[in-house]
């Protein structure tokens, strides 16, 4: 994980600075709240089948509304399908359309930032011009002309959310990487005739990376909500499956006479998104070599 | 306690401390005592951490929150101790700008760059004075008259950034100076400023303090300065006031082992050719493991069991000369007498015949765009036709102030950018022009020390792989185990501990990291190296024991030096040949003994004046060459010598033509047409 892996680096040496990260990450006692919370919800995702009995679409005998029982622990919704198996699958869909579109767009954002920083130029140029086409038009109505282009589904609103992050990440890595390839220690690599992708993998990306890692926590919080904004408009996923946000918009009119049912899946959303920004926090502190190695 | 008769200062026993952990405080400031009299200036000096910046924004009661002040300050004119009033306290207000006025080091954010400055002075006039703002205005004017800045009415409507750095510090002793204060607080106010500008804005405060009846104290590390500017000195180290006393006494009988030290780790100007510099042993003191005896005690080389029993006081050596130490003069003397005199003289040095590095005609430009289209509208002549040859084995220093195009030269000669025209001969072979490709091999043999030894080292590497990356990326070593003996060796070349390897660049003090910086650049074993300001970051007492292994490493490894540097004493120490630059252009070049005893070009001069010796007697028989102005930006060069604007001889030829580097026998030569009429 930490930079500065030779390729003479012995087995020893690794365990050890991965035992460092982990002491470093884990030193703020917080942090492993986050590293719980989040591993709960991606366990919840894993596992759905195993933990909620229930078919999340299927009508039950219960009937509408209902407040939480024995039978349905989270109660029913407003046509009558157990919301615990709704809440558990819609877990997955929240995670896959939220952490992975995000993932992903910080991993092509961070690429393609790097290498308009790098290279400069046209590269540059373009990348920006593509930055601030995507900026000029309002997210939301770029997304529905995009769904109703490629359809909705999972796997294509994963990809148009990834779409949409990349100019975010892109612009953040870009302004990083300017202010390090400005430090000495670059100007030194490039001395010792190190190659322009080694300098860029081994020594930019590392030292760059740490405001990304802030920004991904924060983006995952904004996608689900974007997601359910969609969901909500209909054009998000495909309509019986559940998904957090598509949970919210269709309890939204029941917020008075039963606020239970809104409230679970934003209290799960919240918990989600308040971990994963503590652990943004606690890896980003763990790669800073100021923080590591104090004890 | 009750101030004496003409103190208008007193300082009584300061304490400052600051939060450290959870039970720990750092002690900061120690026990500082002094005082001030009216008319006089005193200097403050010590290395980073001694607390002398401290100490004087403790006076002015600065310190926020959890810092903790205690103590006593009496300020002429004041009831009684001003600590007791609390910082936010009418009375502290009226001390702070009143009575004292601070001028800080950073002239670039100390001025607010949103009002006229004009409006910045007049504010302050406004807040101490009772007059209207008309008169405040006329008061303000009159007051950047007085600190020189030449048409004030119409400076007056500028922005802090139409001004240079020089003349910005101009504009804060101006906007302090204006609030008639008693004593004026310069806290490294020079520091960030080329050595001409420096003279210049010390010479300002000094005739101020004499015709506005101002006294100063003058908080810095450079004990030159406080040498020819001060009356009375005060040195810290550890937050303790290690030796005080007017500055004749002190320079010529310094008594302190701190106070020796460090007189014997700087280099001066006068020193003869082959003296080798005695650095400190030791790091300089980190605040919080402080012992409660002498704080010195680790790194002097006299120290003795019963230092340990306690802090000594103060003690008076007669002629109001105050040491802190435990041993009396003669008990040092002594001492001195039996440690045999180890520091020697330089290694010698093996001087090839044939130039290693050959620079011809070296010119660089660099474009500047305007406009919506980004039309080229101009270039800036970075480096303007500059020739120089090192041999292998030879240190040649290139001096200048800020925009000489030093680093230029250097970068060009590193091929970090490609020059515009000329040559640069490695070992016959041009490299000028080189691609990429066939560069690499000569890369590993050219290599560079940068300045700033934080940013020059990338924070997640480890020592090891930072000084193994040059073996790595030439495949100069074939295992495991030749991989490691070499940088175990390259470690204990540039004198640290092989233990050290794995840990980062953080873990490692200023001058060790520079030190790590010096085995990457061995690690090919070069035979030229760039040396850019290599020890311009570091402490003094640090700084002589990098220049100390840079001479070692050269008579060793037979290495070829360039070093650049603006300081003209540590110029002149370590090299052999000086290269002097003003505006891109070499002015003179001349072997380092000569250049000092018999300096040619008026610039040189006017350099080599403006850079005090530490010993006052000896600095006041030097000849002065005073400038005005500043250097020109290099943007509009003056058409004729680039020098004519500011030279004091300038005739109308000097405007006109440029003149060109001429011998003057010895190795010397200079580009100055009054040399040739003297010829």
């Amino acid at each position: 994980m930490t930079a500065a892996k030779t390729y003479r680096r012995s087995g020893n040496d690794r365990m050890r600075t991965v035992r460092r990260f982990f002491r470093t990450m884990f030193s703020r006692r917080i942090v492993i709240f986050g590293f719980v919370g989040t591993m709960f919800f991606v366990l919840v995702a894993l596992f759905a089948p195993l933990i909620a009995h229930q078919d999340p679409n299927a009508l039950t005998m219960a009937g509408r509304l209902r407040s939480g029982s024995a039978e349905h622990w989270f109660g029913t919704d407003y046509i009558g399908r157990d919301l615990f198996a709704r809440v558990v699958y819609g877990t997955r869909v929240s995670l896959l359309t939220g952490v992975i579109s995000v993932l992903m767009a910080a991993f092509v954002g961070v690429f393609l930032g790097m290498c308009a920083a790098y290279f400069g130029g046209i590269v540059d140029k373009l990348l920006l011009g593509y930055c601030e086409t995507f900026n000029s038009i309002p997210g939301i109505a770029l997304c529905l002309t995009l769904v109703s282009m490629f359809g909705g589904g999972m796997l294509n609103m994963a990809l148009i959310l990834c779409f949409m992050g990349i100019p975010g990440f892109l612009r953040m890595m870009r302004a990083s990487s300017l202010s390090i390839m400005n430090s000495d220690y670059i100007l030194a690599e490039r001395l010792q005739g190190q190659s322009k992708l080694k300098i860029m993998y081994k020594h930019i990306l590392p030292n760059a990376i740490s405001p990304i890692i802030v920004m991904s926590t924060q983006m995952i919080g904004a996608t689900v909500m974007m997601e359910s904004g969609l969901s909500f408009l209909g054009v998000g996923i495909s309509i019986p499956m559940a998904s957090w946000g598509s949970i919210i918009s269709e309890a939204r009119p029941y917020l008075l006479t039963n606020p239970s049912y809104v409230m679970i899946p934003c209290i799960c959303l919240a918990l989600l998104i308040i971990s994963l920004n503590i652990l943004g926090d606690g890896i980003r502190d763990a790669l800073d070599p100021a923080l590591r190695g104090e004890s | 306690m009750t101030m004496k008769a003409n103190d208008l200062v007193q300082a009584v026993d300061i304490r400052t401390s600051f939060p450290f952990d959870k039970n720990r405080r750092v002690q900061a400031v120690d026990g500082v005592s002094l005082e001030l009299k009216r008319g006089e200036i005193v200097g403050l000096v010590g290395e980073s951490g001694s607390g002398k910046s401290v100490t004087s924004m403790s006076i002015l009661q600065l310190i926020l929150p959890p810092g903790k002040v205690e103590g006593e300050v009496y300020v002429d004119g004041m009831q009684g101790n001003m600590l007791t009033y609390g910082p936010q306290s009418e009375e502290a207000r009226s001390v702070r700008g009143g009575k004292i006025g601070m001028i800080f080091q950073e002239p670039m954010t100390s001025l607010n760059p949103i009002h006229k400055v004009g409006f910045q002075i007049q504010e302050n006039i406004l807040t101490h004075q009772k007059v209207s703002e008309e008169e405040a205005k006329n008061l303000a004017i009159d007051m950047m008259r007085k600190v020189g800045i030449a048409n004030p009415e119409m400076r007056y409507n500028q922005y802090p950034a139409e001004f240079s750095g020089g003349m910005r510090q101009r504009i804060m002793i101006a906007m302090v100076l204006a609030a008639k204060p008693d004593v004026l607080i310069a806290d490294e106010a020079t520091t960030a400023l080329d050595v001409t500008t420096q003279a210049q804005i010390l010479e300002l405060i000094q005739n101020l303090s004499k015709t506005e009846n101002v006294s100063v104290i003058i908080v810095t590390h450079n004990l030159g300065l406080v040498a020819r500017y001060a009356d009375r000195i005060y040195v810290m180290y550890g937050g303790n006031i290690v030796e005080s006393g007017d500055k004749y006494t002190m320079f010529a009988s310094p008594q302190h082992p701190y106070t020796k030290g460090l007189l014997a780790a700087v280099p001066r100007l006068d020193d003869r050719k082959d003296r080798r510099l005695v650095p400190i042993e030791g790091l300089p003191p980190v605040a919080i493991n402080l012992p409660p005896y002498c704080k010195f005690y680790e790194r002097c080389k006299y120290r003795e069991d019963r230092c340990k029993e306690g802090m000594c006081p103060l003690s008076d050596r007669g002629n109001q000369h105050f040491v802190r130490c435990v041993l009396s003069a003669e008990e040092v003397a002594a001492k001195e007498k039996s440690m045999a005199d180890d520091a020697g003289s330089v290694p010698e040095k093996h001087i090839g015949e044939e130039p290693i590095l050959k620079v011809e005609n070296l010119k660089m430009y660099f474009p500047i765009y305007r406009g919506v289209m980004k039309r080229k509208v101009g270039e800036v002549h970075a480096v303007e036709d500059v020739s120089f040859v090192v041999h292998p084995g030879e240190t040649l220093g290139v001096v200048g102030e800020s925009g000489c195009g030093k680093s230029t030269l250097a970068k060009c000669i590193m091929r970090a950018i490609t020059p515009v025209d000329g040559h640069i001969y490695f070992k016959g072979q041009d490299i000028a022009r080189m691609k990429e490709r066939e560069l690499k091999p000569l890369r590993s043999k050219i290599t560079m020390i940068f300045q700033d030894p934080f940013s020059s080292l990338n924070p997640r590497q480890t020592a090891e792989s930072i000084v193994g990356e040059p073996l790595q990326i030439n495949h100069l070593t074939s295992s495991r185990a030749e991989y490691d003996a070499r940088i175990n060796e390259l470690f204990e070349l540039v004198g640290l501990d092989p233990s050290f390897r794995t840990r980062v660049p953080r873990e490692f003090s200023g001058g060790q990291r520079q030190r790590i910086g010096i085995a990457r650049a061995l690690a090919c074993n070069p035979d030229v190296m760039i040396c850019d300001e290599p020890v311009s970051a570091l402490d003094v007492s640090i700084q002589a024991q990098i220049i100390n292994l840079l001479e070692d490493l050269q008579s060793s490894l037979n290495l070829a030096y360039v070093f650049i540097a603006h300081d003209l004493s540590v110029v002149k120490h370590i090299s052999d040949r000086i290269l002097v630059m003003y505006l891109g252009r070499v002015v003179e070049t001349a072997p380092a003994e000569r250049l000092y005893d018999h300096p040619l070009h008026p610039y040189t001069k006017a350099l080599l004046s403006a850079v005090p010796i530490t010993d006052p007697k000896a600095d006041e028989n030097r000849e002065r060459i005073k400038l005005s102005g500043e250097i020109p930006s290099v943007l509009n060069r003056p058409s004729g010598c680039p020098f004519s604007t500011r030279c004091p001889y300038a005739t109308d030829r000097c405007r006109k033509e440029v003149p060109k580097l001429q011998d003057y026998g010895n190795g010397q030569q200079a580009a100055c047409f009054l040399c040739e009429k003297e010829r």
